[in-house]
């Protein structure tokens, strides 16, 4: 019995040429498994969703703009998320999907709404005031706000909702019949649609229709500048001043949207902007103060300012509307830091609804709601002479 | 205190105290989080799972069993501020304020209650297994033990609910009861402790009251800014109510209202409530006589007083927001204070306008204001020539696909009691119904009336109400879609659709909870020697809770206001125990048949209970209030009693060790009652009705009946080497079946995509570098691989790299294409390291097929079961024919074929089309073949690896002469040597 017991203790040479190969060769290959993640490996850097489209979607497709090779994957440039991907994933924004090795989005020609508004709603108090827009939306948006009002669409995939079939022809035709004067891309967000927003505006502006954007301005500065250069005016949210917060509300930063914003301006794109304070994120006065101490030095005094009340919704449900008096002291802090035009939206109080002339003090256009009631500008002029910056009718 | 009732003094407040903390965390968790029925049905499921799995501990404690019931008696004393102040301050300050989706809720709960409801499992375990060694020596009669510990607890959760409700729930706010509850526990504490230990529960008393109490106050001093984050000038009112608290923040210029944290009314102008008014008002050029149904806190009252002479009838459910309005003292306004829906079937009068402000159907109560009852009820109410107006929540564009189907089921359930129907896309999606014709002409109409609005201006009227978009809106909600009812909420079914699409969350997590449990469950039923009688537990505890979330559903269904009742129902079903476990400790025999007829008696109850739902239904005006709501109490009680006889019997008839039967029989009723919960709430009720779902009850019942009467037979049978086989297979059948889950998730469309991200991530990736490497060891020094934890995890970890390439390869050929594939799945990723691995581990004794391999492990069921050497040996034989058939016809095709180019990619009948045109779509031709081979292992041994696996072939070949070696030790390792 002793015998049996130390002949099985004892190593024979073929159990130690074993257990040597299986021991060396299991470190070297320990070792090569940690390489490949760590330093081989680019997964680390993929943002986005590993989910192929369906066969439906992909008749709405065309080649994407704006992407390059990066190693074994496809890195979209539209917008500083810079998506790394792999065949068959899609983007962060949901739209944009890699496909024999090439990216593509699935959000052209396929809006999921499309209405007419008036140009106020958007909102736009320089830009032909008093007119109407055709308005169109895809699904997909490259933020996550959670204060989000039309989620059902930007939070979704092309593959979630209804998709209309609207060609471009056939859209700008309409402008032209009904003689709407402008194209808005806006309910999302139309980065998420770039190329298609892109076209339509090439296409509109060759037939005299103007084009708008509705954004966050989230996007890279070059092709900022391209579509910059075929729209004609842009609202801009910046949904908060202070990286922190930027990054808490809309899962985004914000130093792009600034950058974003300066490059549109210079390529003489008509810019104005909408802060929608939510309360306990957004309502910081001393955040409110930098921003429009920024806006001044940066884009100038005359640049239009609407602060949005926030109403509970999407991931938001149970903050309350913000107080009538956070919007009104955040009124007079961007009247006092220099800025001339100041409006306040989705409430109804005596300021902030009508164009006060930065001169003579008088109201140039009187508003009720989206209804124009006087306008007294005449060739972008006060009747005291006064210009008023903005893009007007005649 | 005597000895003798000590055990069951501590048990009657453990039930008194965890059924008031139970209640507690259920007010706020529906405040923290969104109130739906996933939500509550995630509360209860946890609790009860937590509780089971405590349960399960209290068997792993041997020895010093009073000092352990001691420590955990100081847990629980500690948990309940601790709890609730974690639960508040979580959506303040972690959250933010901010809706979280299904999987943070589900951890979120998870966590906060885990340390409470595991020390109240355990210590009920301990505390019967005390109880039975004290008994021991006094009657020799163990299961008096047992009843008398879930007696004195079933008791004292009844006392705990009637406490709650009659003299806790609007008197004291929650932190003072959680700080009354560990002062409570404490109290028990001291009177039950041993004398030489009485210092030390002093001093840990001493620190744990000072210690609450100081967190009680300071938390109260800023719970105005850390729980509503309302600014500090605001004027804060809070009001205890039974619904829990309602809290009024006055601003100067606004008021907001929250119940329990849930915003639920704001005096904010808003632009919704004036077209929810005027819209429907301007239909009609004389409508003077007003119905509302909530909304009082809003501004629609004063929207409808800019109507002259108008008169309104207010309904409402909550008595405080009734108050406020009734002390503004409106002019010809008449609020009723109730149910709205049952108030509406008192009302004589008949009305012009009815406007409803019910919001969205975020449960089964709200539901009840969008069903096709409802609206039968609503038009009896009114005049011919009247209007009704009701909303749903959506953003202007209503394209998104479970939000038009929730619109859809409303639409077609209106349309069975209106001639007309109309859907505005205004702020919300305004419906308005009626049996006269409606004008498109919104603005026009608007402006007819002359009435001063706010946010409605001309513009805005012309755009948003143009007749394109509203025929667009109609467009999108005529199609046929099964109605909304009462019994069968599909509109709430459809709205958490929309609330997991706005979360981005599937219902995985659900599943993989559920699966959880099942595996717990069935692991318990299985190691049990007397299996039909552990199923039977498990049945009765799913079917307890199940028809406990019915009939709370149904009660609410009919009479709503189940927040005052639902202490009265759950003390009933629990007061129900009561009699039943009296009655069977009575009996002096205890026979099969009567847990069998208890089985028939509890399905026989579903049945009743369906036609008693119908008759109620059928004649609700012609029965007395309370005979109606006693027939629900009456079911309450009965379904308990039998529920609470069934389980005394079978812990009578179970012949297992004491802490084992003890432990197993609490964690069979609790985690049996846990699925119970969840399955019922998320998935029966929304899919399937109230009613389908009684039946499908009463099924299980039966089932399990049968069962019962058939099993045990064979139980009785059986040798004790027999019953450790069936435990071998059980373990192969549970390798098995998680297998095929793993294959399910991968196919699943809507859990393919998460499965790949977790697998694909670089911890996953790390993960099975550490298996690998751990591996290494293993080979070399096989005897460290004996633990069956440490085969359960390789196993779980190996599973996703054989089951996604099976389950869906980019190719059909699983683990062959990989180098040219171009999205890898993790096996596509590893195999660089991990094939050369598995040859060099294979080096000793082949270690990786025989213990690594996932897919060989599925295939082992032969050598488990194996009854039959000699036909054995024969189809083994024949097997191995097998691999050269397939070798021969890969031969043939790459010969045949033997110029890729001639295999063009257009033509659709190619061998390249066949291999790529579903490209990470499933293949139903590899999902049969995997099946065949995982059948044929029933027959042949381990037929994938000893016929075309390459590795094992590869290793075969290296180790030729060791083989058969191998293989037999391999089986008598498995325990069945062939």
């Amino acid at each position: 019995m002793k015998n049996e017991s130390k002949n099985r203790n004892k190593i024979t040479r073929r159990n130690f040429i074993k257990n040597t190969a299986i021991g060396v060769g299991g470190l070297g290959l320990t070792a090569y498994g940690l390489r490949s993640i760590l330093i081989d490996n680019h997964r680390f850097l993929q943002i986005g969703f590993p989910n192929d489209a369906s066969k439906e979607i992909w008749k709405w497709s065309r080649e994407a703009e704006w992407w390059n090779r990066s190693g074994g994957m496809i890195r979209c440039l539209l917008c500083p998320h810079e998506c790394h991907l792999r065949e068959n994933d899609r983007g962060f924004c949901r739209t944009r999907v890699v496909k024999n090795g090439k990216l593509y989005t699935l959000a052209y020609e396929n809006p999921c709404a499309v209405n007419i508004d008036p140009i106020e709603k958007k909102p736009l108090y320089h830009f032909l005031p008093g007119t109407t827009i055709l308005s169109l939306a895809t699904a997909g948006c490259n933020l996550r706000c959670l204060n989000c009002q039309n989620w059902d669409i930007s939070q979704a995939k092309p593959d979630d909702v209804k998709n209309m079939e609207v060609k471009i022809s056939e859209m700008v035709d309409f402008c032209v019949k009904k003689n709407i004067p402008s194209l808005a891309y806006t309910y999302s967000e139309p980065i998420a649609f770039y190329e298609y927003t892109k076209d339509a505006s090439l296409e509109g502006r060759k037939k005299g229709i103007k084009n708008v954007l509705v954004t966050a301005g989230y996007i890279n500065e070059m092709p900022a500048r391209e579509i910059a250069r075929v729209v004609d005016a842009a609202n801009i949210d910046i949904k908060a001043f202070s990286e922190y917060t930027y990054k808490k509300l809309t899962g985004s930063r914000l130093e792009p949207v600034l950058t974003a914003i300066k490059a549109m301006k210079e390529e003489g794109m008509w810019i104005e902007l909408t802060r929608l304070i939510v309360p306990n994120y957004s309502d910081d006065l001393a955040d409110i103060r930098k921003m429009c101490r920024w806006i001044v030095e940066t884009l100038g005094p005359g640049t239009p300012l609407h602060f949005s009340r926030f109403h509970p919704d999407h991931k938001l449900k149970n903050i309350a509307p913000t107080p009538d008096e956070i919007i009104e002291r955040s009124y007079e802090i961007a009247m006092n830091e220099g800025l001339n035009f100041v409006y306040i939206g989705n409430m109804r109080v005596e300021r902030g609804q009508s164009t006060i002339c930065p001169k003579c003090k008088e109201e140039v256009i009187i508003r009720d709601g989206y209804t124009i009631l006087k306008n007294e500008i005449r060739d972008g002029k006060c009747p005291c002479g006064e210009k008023i910056p903005g893009i007007w009718m005649g | 205190m005597l000895d003798r009732y000590k055990n069951i003094f501590i048990s009657f407040f453990l039930g008194f105290l965890s059924l008031i903390v139970q209640v507690i965390c259920f007010r706020e968790f529906l405040g923290t989080l969104d109130g739906n029925e996933l939500i509550t049905s995630l509360i209860l499921g946890n609790w009860l799972f937590l509780v089971g799995v405590g349960s399960v501990l209290s068997a792993k404690f041997k020895v010093k069993i009073k000092n352990v019931i001691r420590n955990f008696q100081i847990y629980i004393s500690i948990f309940p501020v601790a709890q609730l102040i974690f639960i508040r301050l979580i959506k303040a300050q972690v959250f933010q304020f901010a809706d979280i989706g299904l999987g943070s809720a589900y951890f979120l709960i998870l966590i906060t209650l885990a340390p409470y409801c595991i020390s109240i499992g355990t210590l009920l375990g301990l505390l019967t297994r005390v109880e039975q060694e004290t008994s021991e020596g006094q009657d020799k009669k163990d299961s008096k033990a047992f009843i008398n510990i879930y007696l004195a607890d079933s008791l004292g959760s009844v006392f705990g609910g009637i406490a709650f409700y009659f003299f806790i729930a609007d008197r004291l706010e929650s932190i003072y009861v959680m700080c009354a509850i560990s002062t409570t526990h404490i109290l028990i504490m001291l009177l039950s402790g041993e004398r030489k230990a009485i210092k030390y529960i002093m001093a840990m008393s001493a620190v744990i009251v000072t210690l609450s109490i100081v967190f009680s106050i300071e938390f109260k001093k800023h719970e105005n800014m850390l729980v509503t984050g309302t600014s500090e000038t605001a004027k804060v009112t809070n009001v205890l109510s039974p619904y829990g608290l309602f809290r009024e923040v006055d601003d100067n210029k606004n008021r907001y209202f929250y119940e329990n944290e849930v915003l639920v009314g704001t005096t904010v102008e808003s632009r919704f409530i004036e077209e929810s008014v005027h819209i429907p008002m301007s239909q009609h050029p004389e409508y003077k006589n007003v119905l509302l149904i909530f909304g009082g806190l809003s501004k629609a009252i004063d929207e409808l007083k800019k109507y002259q002479d108008v008169s309104i009838t207010y309904l409402e459910r909550s008595k405080e927001i009734a108050h406020r309005i009734q002390k503004e003292k409106k002019k010809n306004l008449r609020v009723i204070v109730g149910d709205p829906r049952e108030s509406i079937k008192g009302l004589r009068e008949k009305f012009d306008v009815i406007i409803s402000f019910a919001g969205d159907p975020i449960n089964a109560n709200i539901n009840r204001y969008f069903t096709e009852e409802f609206f039968v009820l609503a038009k009896n109410v009114l005049r011919d020539d009247g209007i009704m107006t009701f909303s749903l929540g959506s953003s202007e564009n209503v394209v998104e696909n479970s939000m038009i189907e929730m619109g859809a089921t409303v639409y077609s359930s209106a349309r069975t009691a209106f001639k007309h129907l109309l859907v505005l896309p205004g702020s919300k999606l305004i419906f308005l119904a009626s049996d006269f014709s409606l004008s498109l002409k919104i603005k026009d109409l608007i402006k007819e009336k002359g009435i001063q609005t706010k946010f409605l201006d001309e513009r805005y009227l012309e755009t948003q109400f143009s007749e394109v978009r509203i025929n667009l809106m109609r467009n999108n909600f005529e199609r046929s879609l099964i109605k909304n009812s009462d019994f069968r909420p599909t509109a709430y079914f459809f709205y958490v659709k929309k609330w997991l699409n706005l979360h981005e969350s599937n219902l995985l997590l659900f599943m993989v909870f559920l699966i959880l449990l099942i595996l717990i469950v069935v692991r318990l039923v299985f190691k049990s020697e007397q299996t039909a009688l552990s199923t039977t537990l498990l049945t009765t505890g799913f079917v307890n809770l199940g028809f406990e979330v019915v009939i709370l559903m149904s009660y609410q269904i009919i009479y709503g206001d189940l927040f005052k009742k639902i202490g009265v129902l759950l003390s009933l079903f629990i007061a129900g125990f009561i009699p039943g476990l009296y009655l069977q400790s009575k009996r002096e025999k205890k026979r099969k048949e009567e847990i069998i007829i208890c089985d028939i008696i509890l399905s026989l109850m579903m049945v009743s209970y369906v036609l008693m739902l119908n008759y109620i239904e059928a004649n609700q005006k012609y029965l007395a209030y309370s005979s109606q709501e006693g027939v629900f109490y009456g079911f309450a009680l009965i379904i308990g009693a039998i529920v609470g006889y069934q389980v005394s019997s079978i812990f009578e008839r179970m012949k297992e060790r004491n802490q084992d039967r003890v432990s197993r029989i609490y964690a069979l009723d609790f985690l049996g009652a846990s699925v119970g919960a969840v399955l019922t709430g998320i998935y029966l009720i929304p899919l399937v009705g109230l009613i389908n779902t009684c039946y499908f009850f009463a099924v299980i019942k039966i089932i399990s009946a049968l069962y019962l009467y058939f099993r045990e037979k064979e139980d009785k049978k059986e040798t004790n080497e027999q019953i450790r086989s069936v435990g071998k297979e059980y373990l192969f059948q549970l390798k098995l079946a998680l297998f095929f889950i793993a294959m399910l998730l991968i196919i699943a469309s809507d859990t393919k995509t998460v499965v790949y991200q977790i697998t694909t991530t670089q911890w996953f990736e790390m993960f099975v570098v550490l298996l690998v490497t751990c591996g290494f060891v293993f080979a070399i020094k096989p005897s460290l691989f004996k633990n069956a934890q440490i085969k359960w995890i390789y196993f779980i970890g190996m599973l996703p790299l054989a089951a996604f390439p099976l389950g869906r390869c980019y190719f059909k050929v699983p683990f062959f294409f990989c180098h040219v594939c171009p999205r890898p799945c993790l096996f596509g990723v590893v195999r660089f390291y991990l094939i050369p691995s598995i040859i060099l581990m294979n080096l000793k004794s082949k270690f990786w097929c025989h213990n690594l391999c996932p897919i060989g492990r599925v295939q082992e069921i032969k050598c488990v079961t194996n009854t039959n050497v000699r036909m054995m040996r024969l189809l083994q034989s024949l097997w191995r024919c097998f691999g050269i058939v397939v070798l021969t016809i890969i031969v043939y095709f790459a010969v045949y074929h033997s110029s890729w180019n001639s295999i063009t990619e257009n033509d659709q009948n190619s061998f390249y089309y066949f291999l790529f045109n579903n490209a990470f779509e499933f293949s139903l031709y590899i999902v049969v073949i995997v099946i065949l081979f995982v059948a044929l292992s029933k027959f042949i041994k381990k037929p994938f690896c000893n016929s075309l696996c390459p590795v094992g072939a590869l290793s075969d070949l290296i180790l030729h002469e060791e083989k058969k070696h191998l293989e037999d030790e391999h089986e008598k390792e498995l325990g069945i040597a062939t």
